[in-house]
């Protein structure tokens, strides 16, 4: 029996972190979606200057931009929850929730192509990877991004 | 006693006169525009996609951009401003006016019948324009379709609402003189910083303004609130950390033509700007990136750290 504390206390800790975890994601859709958004937009940047060739290329720094924005693609799909469009500080078009299957399919491909651009190992198998990865971003902003948030 | 009144009033009657002088408006000579001159409508064209006029005077909601019907309401501080039809209509519009009532306008901020316009219309911006080019740029407009719809009355704040108040903010604020290059800097660069400076007017809403709606120019560039009740905060397009520092020139000329920036955002409140600039040639892009890029540095609000 004592044998099963560490694992049922592991347990209840994991369910806790689990709960706030769900907790954060639940009250604050908006906000979570916008930081991690900004987050991507800030890897992006950053992973820019290896497309342009601005800095010499490293693969293992472009892998883990890359896997950055493939996570958080990832992360992406939980924070749309029903209703949270209705947030006034929200940009997220409405339309979002009437074709959630196809914007689902958008952050799939947007991880699956940040994935593979994680992959390249030169400048000049990078640049069209990334590209295409940006292509997603702004097809996708201009259906289900608001124009205004005013 | 009776004597200090008299010269009390003739004191008063003295500051009376002169400020009514001071406030006049002022306007340029018939010579400003000489006659015998060949306007090109092509680079009128390339003046008014420079200057956006769409974005304030064609007519809201509906998609075309050469429908300058006005009607569209700005919440200023001061009150609500409506733009005006400058559409060639005869009544309506300013098919009625002449080449340099319509220089005047652009130029010194003085309407077809002598009048203040309010600088909402951004004329501290459009007197750098050469005189050509705003010739250039009527002889545009007058290609444009007709939109017999009138012009609004503002709905201003007193004493903003009495016209001739703006005399006071031009004896402050308006410095009307025409742009000159600067041979120690490249030729993009010369382009980019007329643009800019002059038919683009950047600074509008890109440089914070006072109380009385002057810009700070130590804040030149460094972002602002917008003034309209709700609208988006205008980043700091200096290179500094808290503006566009890690932008390249390209980036900026690219940023400008496809409206996508540099962290794959498609900022919102430059999405009626890019309508715009997504139609300027590469060459007038490059100028842009080249001037925008070469600003001074200057710390804005962290807040609104820009991409």
């Amino acid at each position: 029996m004592t044998s099963f504390r560490p694992v049922l206390l592991a347990a209840a800790i994991g369910a806790l972190i689990a709960v706030a975890g769900a907790a954060t994601s639940a009250g604050a859709p908006v906000e979570e979606r916008q930081a991690t958004m900004k987050q991507v937009g800030q890897t992006m940047k950053e992973a820019s200057a290896f497309s342009s060739a601005q800095t010499p290329f490293d693969a293992a720094k472009v892998k883990s931009l890359m896997d950055g924005v493939a996570a958080n693609a990832k992360k992406l799909h939980g924070l749309y929850p029903p209703g949270s469009g209705a947030d006034p500080k929200s940009g997220a078009e409405p339309k979002i929730w009437e074709n959630k299957a196809d914007f689902d399919k958008r952050l799939t491909e947007m991880g699956t192509l940040a994935a593979a651009a994680g992959k390249t190992t030169s400048t000049d198998t990078f640049k069209p990877a990334f590209s295409a990865l940006g292509a997603t971003c702004k097809s996708c902003h201009d259906v289900y991004r608001k124009k205004k948030t005013t | 006693m009776r004597r200090t009144i008299v010269v009390l009033a003739v004191l008063a009657l003295v500051v009376v006169v002169a400020l009514w002088l001071l406030t006049a408006p002022r306007r340029l000579p018939a010579s400003e525009v000489a006659a015998g001159y060949h306007p090109d409508v092509a680079n009128g064209q390339a003046m008014f996609i420079a200057g956006n006029c769409s974005a304030c005077h064609a007519t809201p909601g509906q998609d075309d951009r050469t429908r300058l019907g006005g009607g569209l309401k700005l919440k200023s501080p001061f009150g609500t401003f409506v733009t005006p039809n400058i559409s060639p209509d005869a009544k309506a519009g300013i098919g009625g006016w002449s080449e340099l009532a319509f220089v005047n306008a652009m130029k010194r901020g003085v309407d077809d019948e002598g009048q203040h316009l309010y600088p909402a219309f951004p004329y501290s911006a459009y007197s750098l324009m050469k005189t050509s080019d705003v010739r250039d740029l009527f002889a545009y407009l007058k290609t444009l379709p007709a939109v017999a719809t009138p012009s609004a009355p503002h709905a201003l704040k007193f004493p903003f609402s009495i016209r001739r108040s703006v005399g006071f903010w031009k004896l402050l604020y308006f410095k009307p003189q025409e742009f000159t290059p600067d041979p120690k800097r490249s030729a993009a660069w010369n382009r980019g910083a007329y643009l800019a400076e002059g038919p683009a007017h950047c600074a509008e809403c890109h440089t914070p303004r006072n109380a009385l709606g002057g810009p700070e120019l130590d804040k030149l560039y460094a972002g602002a609130p917008n003034l309209e009740a709700g609208g988006r905060f205008a980043s700091n397009i200096t290179p500094h950390k808290d503006g566009i520092g890690d932008w390249s020139e390209q980036d900026i000329a690219d940023f400008l033509k496809t409206g996508t920036d540099k962290c794959f955002n498609e900022p919102t409140g430059m999405h009626d700007v890019i309508a715009s600039t997504g139609k300027l040639s590469d060459a007038d892009l490059a100028g842009l990136g080249a001037y925008i890029h070469a600003l001074p540095p200057i710390a804005g609000n962290p807040k609104h750290k820009t991409c």
